[in-house]
């Protein structure tokens, strides 16, 4: 018990620190790209600071749903559940960040909100509505089918994501002249940049996460006591 | 050889506990007849024995077949009657049969169907649809296709639900003949007069527990019945 | 497998006494074909304004019927309790779902041959002699679509009151990249008459359709326990 909450004091200290360290590289560290090399919205560019790391994050968060799901199926115990449900709460949020930023970026850069070729962008969203559905899922299901079904629909979700990858390949080359790239040439600084906020955010997710978990642990034990002053 | 073995059952559904550490044995040819008020777990132990339902923890064995590791053993050895008969209006009486019997992986030619029928009473009505059948009607087709593949045990979940007297009886007599041919029979009911005057062996289910167990030949009908609404008032 | 095969032929003839699902779905897609009508009323179309817009009327038209078809395909055993009886039967549950698939395949490809009839009538269109390699598309993208369907229809069906709602909004985005892209996409070049240019559509459905019934025969236990 006391080594958990000591856990829990570290990754505080580690998240406050790195999301303060990211908005610095982010902000000052990293250089402006440069409108000789193409980009059309230099400062709009510093977003991906922000986007990618929500977007790693989203990625993330669904990969342990996938987990959690796929060890709940095994040996059905509660706590890969709740884990799972947390996890995929948390996804969203980050993923819906994900996919408002881009836009924001895009129209800076390229004039249009949207760009449906733009496959990373298309396939987090499909992402987001695929967890979007899995929340309404376990919202819809009565409580004793409800962890299975929702580990078996997280399974099937994730488990798209990869093969969308693979499949939108093959339109990108049938299409290779409307394909948006999104990311230009790396100098050591963007990486840097990039990492920092990577680190930043998972630190942010380790965190959100623990404290979800709590709060559904906490509501569980009330239910028990109420079960157990007679209030059924 | 016992033929139904249940040892520490326990099933939770979510938090809930619905069977708690229930031990349980019927032997073989045995007519075992289980009661229990509304909400003590009977429909959650059928359903668990006919590997419907996975079980939390605890084993189940059913004529020497584990319930979890061999579950097809299991549903090809029992036989499984509820207040639902499992048939399909829009079939008729030999094709609902026949569609049975391909699941079961059993030939059948029309001569056994039609014994089958017969059994049942319901012979003259082979080829209409079972749409159409009385509700004991139905449960009559129900028990030809719960013997269709000659099980030795027999799972009765309240079968009696919403049968006129003439069905009532019918089945009492169907049960009385499967008793005498030494099929081991499960009956699940909240009727203590008529569990009382088929089974052998009596078991009163509260709480998710086996409160009480007894031979029928030990207790008569009123202490039993005394017993029963004593043990009833406990359900939670 | 012989258990699945006798599902889905009892599935068959049931549907045929009551014609209760396909009735709904071709009256469904008639419906879509004659709203998509007047949509495109105002611009009264030229047929090579059309040609662009063929494969996404057909596809959401296949589609939406379908979804129609899924709905009933748990739900009607479900609510009889005839599920249960099924689940008693000494075969694996897979047999459940690839009986459901086959019985479901059969009635929606009967739909879409509907509404491509339908299409013909109502946009006066002609297939110039592609109508076969649009037929080869529509066969295997409706497989993958019946594939993926079938296991979500198994897992909607638990959710007592909303699963009608519940089947379009698991199944949608599911579908969106794996089975209506390359349809869509392949069908529009089988309509331009090259269907060796739609091969990799074509092998996209393919791989989708082995993952689905993969992940169907491993997870399917799971979703029809209780």
């Amino acid at each position: 018990m006391k080594f958990d909450k000591r856990l829990e004091t570290v990754i505080l200290i580690l998240t406050v620190f790195f999301v303060l360290l990211s908005i610095y590289t982010a902000l000052i560290y990293t250089p402006e790209v440069r409108e000789e090399d193409g980009w059309s919205a230099p400062k709009a560019q510093k977003i991906f600071y922000f986007h990618v790391p929500a977007a790693w994050v989203s990625f993330l968060a669904f990969g342990v749903v996938f987990i959690m799901s796929v060890l709940y199926l095994k040996n059905s115990l509660r706590k890969w559940d709740t884990i799972a449900f947390a996890s995929a709460e948390i996804g969203v949020v980050f993923c819906t960040l994900a996919i408002v930023t881009g836009p924001i970026w895009g129209k800076a850069e390229w004039g249009v909100y949207w760009r449906w070729e733009d496959t990373k962008l298309t396939i987090t969203f499909v992402l987001w509505l695929i967890f979007l559905a899995y929340l309404l899922l376990r919202g819809g299901v009565e409580s004793e089918n409800k962890a299975r079904l929702a580990a078996v629909f997280g399974i099937i979700g994730f488990a798209c994501v990869p093969l969308s990858f693979i499949s939108s390949r093959i339109w990108q080359s049938m299409h290779p002249n409307v394909v948006a790239t999104s990311e230009g040439s790396m100098s050591s600084e963007t990486g840097i940049g990039l990492l920092v906020g990577v680190v930043a955010f998972s630190f942010l997710y380790m965190f959100m996460l623990r404290k979800r978990i709590a709060i559904q642990e906490m509501a569980s034990k009330i239910e028990d006591l109420k079960e157990k002053i007679g209030g059924i | 050889m016992p033929a139904i073995e249940i040892k520490n059952l326990q099933k939770r559904f979510g938090r809930k506990k619905v069977l708690c550490d229930l031990n349980l044995e019927a032997e073989s040819g045995e007519f075992l007849v289980m009661f229990g008020p509304n909400g003590a777990g009977k429909t959650t132990l059928i359903k668990i024995l006919s590997t419907l339902s996975r079980p939390s923890s605890g084993n189940v064995i059913i004529n020497g077949f584990d319930i979890k590791e061999e579950s097809m053993e299991v549903r090809s050895t029992i036989g499984v009657l509820s207040h639902n008969p499992f048939l399909y209006d829009d079939l008729t009486l030999k094709e609902n049969l026949i569609f049975y019997s391909r699941m079961y992986k059993l030939k059948k030619d029309e001569k056994t169907l039609k014994t089958l029928a017969d059994e049942v009473g319901l012979l003259h009505r082979m080829n209409d649809r079972v749409g159409q059948f009385s509700r004991g009607m139905k449960q009559r087709a129900a028990v030809a296709r719960v013997i269709l593949h000659n099980p030795p045990v027999l799972l009765l979940d309240e079968p009696y639900t919403g049968l006129d007297y003439k069905a009532w009886e019918m089945l009492t007599d169907i049960l009385r003949k499967f008793h005498e041919e030494g099929k081991t029979i499960f009956l699940i009911t909240h009727n203590v007069e008529l569990g009382h005057r088929i089974g052998e062996r009596l078991a009163i289910l509260v709480n998710g527990k086996v409160a009480f167990e007894c031979e029928k030949k030990n207790m008569d009908i009123e202490a039993f019945k005394g017993k029963y609404h004593g043990l009833m008032g406990a359900q939670k | 497998m012989s258990q699945g095969l006798a599902i889905a032929i009892k599935d068959i003839k049931t549907e045929f006494r009551t014609k209760e699902m396909v009735f709904s779905m071709l009256v469904f897609s008639l419906f879509v074909m004659v709203a998509f009508y007047f949509a495109f009323y105002f611009y009264s179309l030229s047929s090579e304004a059309l040609e662009p817009l063929v494969s996404p009327i057909l596809w959401v038209t296949f589609f939406f019927a379908g979804m129609f078809g899924l709905l009933t395909s748990f739900s009607k055993e479900k609510d009889r309790g005839s599920l249960e009886g099924l689940m008693l039967c000494p075969m694996d549950r897979s047999a459940i779902y690839f009986g459901k698939v086959l019985s479901n395949y059969f009635l929606i490809l009967l739909v879409d041959i509907f509404a491509l009839i339908f299409f013909v009538l109502f946009f006066s269109y002609d297939f110039n002699g592609n109508l076969l390699p649009v037929l080869v598309v529509v066969f295997l993208g409706t497989f993958c679509f019946v594939v993926s369907g079938t296991l979500i229809s198994g897992i909607a069906v638990n959710a007592q009151d909303i699963r009608g709602v519940l089947i379009p909004i698991l199944l949608i985005p599911i579908i969106l990249l794996t089975v209506l892209m390359p349809s869509v996409n392949a069908t529009s070049k089988a309509l331009e008459g090259d269907i060796i240019d739609a091969i990799p559509e074509l092998r996209i459905l393919g791989v989708f359709a082995v993952i689905y019934i993969a992940i169907a025969y491993l997870l399917f236990d799971f979703v029809l326990e209780e």
